[in-house]
């Protein structure tokens, strides 16, 4: 079995049951479940679990997940269900308080990290961060310095935990090669609903509300009527108000279009990484973002449903 | 996790408020016109943080009459000479998005 499942470095792939793990653009971190059948007889006895022993999954040599068991869930003679989640779960938990004055986002991630002493790797990032987080949720300031990054410089970055680092990269250099000639359950769903064709950037200057930019696309709005979007940005970023306000408009004026298919399993599926697909039925052809991705390996079948939307 | 439960918990997340912490006392670290004020251990506001109330800085200048004193009356402009040094506790307000703090004035208490 090319999976190994590991508990305190022991081999469990004969006794677990059910492995499921998972990851989501919106989470930062994955989350691993298996099943411990209950055991009367005491020849399972060997096996004891107790919240935060160490979870690692091994793909032949590559480590794809590493954590602490967070809950153990017993239900009668039912198996015990084990919930897992990675090193992320302590950035997603914890608070601080920490001021950037002008310092590289990069710069400023990595100083962040450092206090939780989780290893990381951090592609560089140049845009200079000023601002004040105070008691805030440490993934939560590191979603807001790579979203001011993406406002700045139209390009978008994404972090994802591998093993024991947090990497930082630029969102288009991860592709996933997987077996899609097998396509299961496509589906796919093409909408204007969220479409803004016009982009006003008002200052958000408690003084004065004025619109300091502005960025149209005059031709969409002929053909789908005027759709607009207001962004309020901090008053010492209105020197970029030009820059915010069409990269905004790139952002949004475009027909959404999202799916799901299911694939035979490959671990390089992750939600936050790219993936080519070319299923004529749906329509679904080209390069697609994994917003959401679910495994199971289930009696040696390893299977994956991927929620997609396009890049 | 399945995604629609991280959907709905997104839409729980938008809603929530960001906590609103009112007034603060922070301390000068240096006097203005180049201000520092500090606030906690790990964060010093500067110029681009702050909004001073006028009239604690020098060279703050206002006309003034006097009168129903016992003195005789007499008007004029007063102008202040002295500002904020370091060490002074000051009341600071913070705007919402806790970025921005108007300087009111020194503080006191007994």
């Amino acid at each position: 079995m090319e999976y190994r499942l590991l508990l305190n470095g022991k081999n469990i792939n004969n006794i677990a049951l059910n492995l499921e793990w998972s990851s989501n653009k919106d989470t930062l971190g994955q989350q691993l479940t298996f099943d411990l059948p209950y055991d009367d007889t005491g020849t399972l006895s060997s096996v004891d679990v107790k919240p935060n022993d160490k979870i690692s999954l091994y793909y032949k040599s590559k480590l794809i997940f590493f954590g602490s068991i967070i809950d153990i869930e017993y239900d009668g003679r039912r198996p015990r269900k084990c919930n897992c989640l990675d090193l992320a779960f302590y950035l997603n938990k914890s608070k601080i308080t920490v001021q950037f004055n002008n310092k590289n986002a990069d710069e400023a991630i990595k100083e962040v990290l450092k206090r939780f002493n989780i290893k990381n790797t951090v592609t560089s990032i140049p845009v200079k961060i000023k601002k004040i987080y105070k008691s805030e949720v440490v993934s939560d300031i590191l979603k807001d310095i790579l979203e001011i990054a993406e406002k700045q410089l139209g390009k978008k970055y994404r972090f994802e935990m591998r093993g024991d680092t947090l990497v930082v990269f630029n969102w288009n250099d991860i592709y996933v090669k997987a077996n899609v000639r097998w396509i299961e359950n496509p589906k796919r769903k093409v909408s204007f609903e969220n479409m803004k064709n016009s982009v006003e950037v008002v200052s958000d200057n408690e003084k004065s509300t004025k619109i300091v930019a502005t960025a149209r696309d005059d031709a969409s709005i002929k053909e789908y009527g005027l759709l607009q979007e207001s962004q309020t940005i901090d008053e010492k970023e209105l020197s970029k108000a030009k820059n915010i306000a069409q990269n905004l408009l790139k952002e949004l004026n475009r027909i959404q279009e999202n799916g799901s298919v299911s694939l035979l399993g490959n671990y390089e599926a992750r939600a936050g990484r790219l993936i080519t697909l070319n299923e004529p039925i749906t329509g679904l052809k080209g390069d697609y973002f994994i917003t959401d991705a679910q495994h199971t390996i289930s009696n040696g079948i390893h299977l994956m449903n991927l929620s997609l939307e396009v890049v | 996790m399945d995604k629609e439960i991280v959907e709905l918990a997104k839409l729980f997340k938008v809603r929530d408020n960001k906590s609103y912490d009112g007034f603060l006392i922070g301390k000068v670290i240096a006097p203005p016109p180049s201000t520092a004020i500090s606030i906690d251990e790990n964060i010093i506001l500067d110029n681009d943080n702050l909004i001073f109330s006028a009239q604690l800085l020098s060279g703050y200048e206002r006309s003034f009459e006097v009168y129903d004193a016992t003195i005789n009356s007499f008007s004029g402009k007063i102008k202040t000479t002295d500002t904020l040094k370091s060490g002074d506790l000051v009341i600071l307000v913070p705007s919402t998005n806790g970025q921005l703090y108007i300087v009111i004035d020194k503080a006191v208490t007994f």
